[in-house]
């Protein structure tokens, strides 16, 4: 029995070692799975923290995109004032740097032409509650009938020394109906207006820095025609004054 | 005096020609202008007195206005454009002129931008920074 067994037990011992040979490859294969595995846990608890710092990078990226844009607008807003300032500055500058009155009245109209856009305007002046054209661009000083303080939109406005602008189009100008009255006063009192009549064919609208530039040279441009006035009247007696020393001068030496 | 000659003394490196009969403008412009670093503004009452600066020095830019006594800015244009010195000077328009037609005319005589008025600073300051970077193929002329 025992040698007709031998074999049977030399071949369940075959049986045996390849089954462990069998377990010994699985078990090695199970641990190298479980190296793998061990490694990918490792590798996925890093990860939220990976993924937390690029959220943080991102987050970074757009504050900083976000301040780019506050920047860039802050930015326009400064070029935007850095305009408007030189814009007034240069209007201010130029109608209070001539005393010649012709030259005072060519520079007030230079700023309407350059830097608001009017294309036909023309400057009144004030004699006897009525407003009479003495100069004008675009328009024949014929053609421009004058204006009584009180009467209709513009003549109220200007009896109250205010700003008129009409609330209709920009291209609905004529010379009886002004689009823009400024008045030109020295202190509260009125000296004339100008009117715009037509705007170049580009403005399609007014804006903030067209307002300003309206009430500076209400008050500026009256003062610079009025300095020019008083120039011309003082230059006047003073030829006067010189003329008459000098016939005194002459009279005196007569007597003598 | 040219702009590369005032560039190697460390003076001003960019010379602009602004020729305009208005003060007013001319003022404005050279505030623009002066924003760009390194610029100096000459001024030109109009084309012919253009001219006579043209030839006194060496220009990197042309600002001009149209309607100007004496000679008018496309007249100036035209005459720039058969200079053998000035055949690329970038040239810049500056007008109330706003017709299609006028700006066409103005282009076809060699203008290389053509602004109306009334004008916006930055508007006119980005166009010049834009034709001197694309001459000399810089991207740093900064404002200052």
């Amino acid at each position: 029995m025992g040698d007709e067994n031998k074999p049977v037990d030399g071949e369940r011992a075959r049986e045996f070692l390849k089954t462990f040979r069998r377990g010994v490859q699985f078990t090695e294969e199970l641990m190298t799975e479980n190296e793998r595995l061990r490694a990918r846990v490792l590798e996925l608890e890093s990860s939220p923290q990976r993924l937390g710092s690029e959220g943080e990078a991102g987050y970074r990226h757009h504050a900083v995109e976000e301040e780019n844009l506050e920047y860039q607008s802050r930015y326009a807003e400064i070029e935007s004032d850095y305009n408007r300032i030189s814009n007034l500055y240069v209007a201010s500058y130029q109608l209070h740097s001539d005393l010649d009155f012709d030259v005072v009245i060519q520079l007030t109209f230079d700023i309407l032409l350059n830097l608001v856009g009017a294309d036909e305007f023309a400057l009144y002046v004030l004699d006897a509650q009525r407003l009479v054209p003495i100069r004008a661009r675009g328009v024949s000083i014929g053609d421009l009938p004058s204006l009584a303080l009180g009467k209709g939109p513009a003549g109220e406005a200007l009896a109250e020394a205010s700003l008129f602008v009409t609330e209709g189009e920009l291209d609905q100008g004529r010379p009886d109906c002004p689009l823009v009255c400024i008045p030109l006063t020295i202190g509260k009192s009125l000296l004339g207006m100008v009117a715009i009549f037509r705007f170049l064919r580009q403005k399609s609208c007014l804006t903030e820095l067209d307002g300003e530039i309206f009430r500076l040279l209400g008050t500026h441009a009256a003062t610079a025609l009025y300095s020019a006035c008083l120039e011309r009247l003082a230059r006047a007696s003073l030829a006067q004054v010189a003329s008459e020393m000098r016939r005194s001068a002459s009279q005196e030496g007569t007597d003598r | 005096m040219t702009g590369q000659d005032a560039k190697r003394q460390g003076t001003a490196s960019i010379l602009a020609l602004v020729v305009e009969d208005s003060p007013t403008m001319r003022q404005l412009l050279g505030f623009a202008l002066r924003r760009i670093k390194g610029l100096r503004v000459v001024e030109a009452d109009d084309g012919v007195d253009g001219l006579k600066k043209m030839a006194e020095e060496r220009f990197d830019i042309l600002i001009t206005d149209i309607n100007m006594p004496v000679m008018d800015g496309l007249k100036l244009v035209g005459l720039v454009r058969k200079d053998e010195r000035y055949k690329n000077i970038p040239i810049v328009i500056i007008t109330t002129e706003g017709a299609a037609e006028d700006r066409q005319r103005a282009m076809n005589l060699g203008a290389n931008a053509y602004i109306t008025k009334p004008i916006q600073a930055p508007q006119v300051v980005a166009c010049v920074r834009e034709l001197l970077e694309a001459r000399s193929g810089r991207l740093d002329i900064e404002e200052t």
